[in-house]
């Protein structure tokens, strides 16, 4: 064989070779993030074992059913006073609004990233709590939220969420040694479609908290901008 | 048969899209530059092991993921802001293009690690930027507006066919990626209750956190728009797939998207989402398309200039002599 009829055929050796691994490679990705079938069911571990971690993704923004309603994390400290040794417990601090705030007025803020730290963390959260039966209850054939719900549900966004509203808190509150942290989680239901121009509909509030939790030391988030938002929490209390 | 063969594989010898190529690593770069520059002092909150992760919970959710990170290597405060700072000056020599092949590699790498180390801060546009950022790697995306390309590195890249066939199926790779995207989001949306109706626009545009601009209430107080808007984001992402391929409708599935990701990035907040899908879009266009949006613009640039010139009171040949040369412009 001719050495350029060996470089044509190696040519369409490696073409083929290349364009049969991106049409596997595509279809098993595509096959793990369409909803679920009887056919992803059969090889779910498998699939899972390719496409994650490196080849992961998801894209079901928004969808199927789009978030309707606000959910916004506060939180209060028992601390001691650093010069005084005074015990004492802060009031309820807003952390997720003065965040948001700062959204509104910069879409370029810093304070973007540990926003939507608190977002995510506190959607997962929330989808965690119906299937575990300490966090609910029921009444009239209806599940409820407990009023407190344990600091065990879903560990890794609570942990997420204790350690960000407590960077916020040593800037809120400077000179206190924390030593338990409560969080709540305010749920903001506001009118549906249909009643947006009705007078009498208003958002309907209600709130739910987490067990006390023990406090670790946490880096601050820094600047400036934020001791002003961490003291606009203070006050939309 | 034979004759399809050989222009198959001649075309497939032939790099494409290498400027939009170039395009996206610029604008890629551009973005995680500016996120790390911006983040340089909350680094040790964000991604720190006192901050908002620690590293014992960080290392147990790679372990469980089978996942890898250079972040992972020490918990050390010096470590970390190494590896941050390291990132930071491959980001920038990424890029400026010097470098590119090696530097696309370590770009992927540092890019994977930083969003690894914390995934409770991604917001969907870290997730494509880094299935994009793999294939780039396989791509010549330094042949344009690069430290390569003006050193001369570049001047013997479209030499090797083998090479040239790997990068077009990067380029091919990173369109169906983004056309899966699409397709899998609209595929999830019409499934909806919501999307179906139409409402779905109102409830996302009323929650807190996406609340942020004044102008919102036009959108929603309307029933018509808001069913217009909540219904053309479906169709569009689910056409996006196909239209892309039709030459003259690729200038509009470009506006929809600018107009879409512009809405997202500003009535919603999410700049860096926004920014990625953008940047990505510019895939869809050829060299010769870039060209020729390029000569478009230069073209409408130099006609309003003479009108402009006309409207001062000159002569039309006044202004023709006044404006710059329109030859000399339209060379691209």
């Amino acid at each position: 064989m001719a050495p350029e009829d060996r470089q044509t055929l190696s040519w369409w050796a490696a073409f083929s070779a290349c364009g049969l691994v991106l049409m596997l490679h595509f279809s098993l990705v595509q096959l793990y993030n369409m909803p679920l079938s009887p056919l992803q069911l059969r090889f779910i571990n498998q699939l899972s074992s390719y496409v994650n971690p490196f080849f992961s993704q998801k894209w079901s923004f928004f969808a199927p059913t789009p978030i309707d309603r606000s959910y916004s994390l506060v939180a209060r400290a028992r601390y001691v006073d650093k010069h005084s040794d005074q015990p004492g417990t802060t009031d309820w601090f807003d952390v997720s609004d003065p965040l948001i705030d700062a959204l509104r007025k910069n879409r370029l803020t810093p304070l973007f990233d540990m926003e939507i730290g608190v977002s995510n963390a506190l959607i997962s959260v929330v989808n965690a709590l119906p299937s575990n039966p300490d966090d609910t209850y029921s009444k009239d054939g209806r599940t409820y939220i407990r009023p407190t719900i344990p600091a065990a549900t879903s560990p890794l966004d609570m942990m997420v969420l204790r350690r960000t509203a407590l960077a916020m808190l040593e800037v809120a509150y400077p000179g206190k040694r924390f030593q338990q942290i409560q969080l709540g989680v305010v749920v903001g239901v506001f009118p549906r479609f249909t009643e947006r121009h009705d007078p009498g509909s208003r958002t309907q509030w209600s709130f739910f908290s987490v067990d006390w939790q023990p406090t670790e030391w946490v880096t601050p988030y820094c600047c400036q901008s934020l001791r002003a938002r961490a003291s606009a929490g203070t006050q939309q209390r | 048969m034979w004759h399809s063969l050989t222009r198959l594989r001649e075309f497939a010898s032939e790099r494409h899209r290498l400027i939009s190529l170039s395009l996206m690593r610029i604008c890629f770069g551009t973005i995680v530059l500016t996120y790390y520059a911006q983040h340089v002092a909350q680094r040790a909150f964000l991604w720190g092991d006192n901050g908002m992760v620690p590293f014992s919970a960080f290392d147990l959710m790679m372990r469980s993921q089978h996942s890898l990170s250079l972040y992972m290597l020490s918990p050390s405060p010096f470590y970390e802001a190494l590896i941050f700072y390291l990132g930071f000056i491959v980001t920038i020599a990424f890029t400026l293009g010097y470098r590119t092949r090696i530097f696309s590699i370590l770009f992927y790498i540092f890019t994977w690690s930083l969003f690894e180390r914390n995934g409770w801060l991604l917001d969907g546009g870290d997730n494509l930027l880094y299935l994009v950022a793999f294939f780039l790697m396989f791509t010549y995306c330094g042949e344009y507006f690069s430290l390569d390309a003006w050193m001369g590195h570049t001047s013997n890249h479209g030499k090797n066919k083998l090479l040239a066939m790997i990068h077009n199926y990067g380029v091919l790779a990173i369109i169906t990626q983004l056309s899966l995207l699409y397709f899998t989001s609209a595929f999830y949306k019409i499934q909806g209750k919501m999307w179906q109706n139409g409402t779905a626009i109102y409830y996302i545009l009323n929650v807190n956190e996406f609340r942020l601009s004044g102008f919102a209430h036009h959108f929603y107080d309307s029933g018509i728009v808001v069913t217009l808007l909540t219904w053309c984001t479906i169709v569009f992402q689910m056409a996006w797939p196909f239209l892309i391929w039709n030459r003259r409708l690729k200038p509009l599935v470009f506006l929809g998207a600018l107009s879409l990701h512009s809405m997202i990035g500003y009535f919603m907040g999410l700049v860096w989402f926004s920014a990625v899908m953008l940047t990505s879009e510019l895939i869809i266009f050829s060299d010769s398309e870039v060209r020729y949006g390029v000569h478009l613009f230069r073209r409408a640039v130099f006609r309003c200039r003479l009108l402009h010139l006309r409207g001062r009171g000159m002569t039309a040949a006044e202004a023709d002599a006044s404006a710059p040369c329109y030859a000399e412009h339209n060379k691209v």
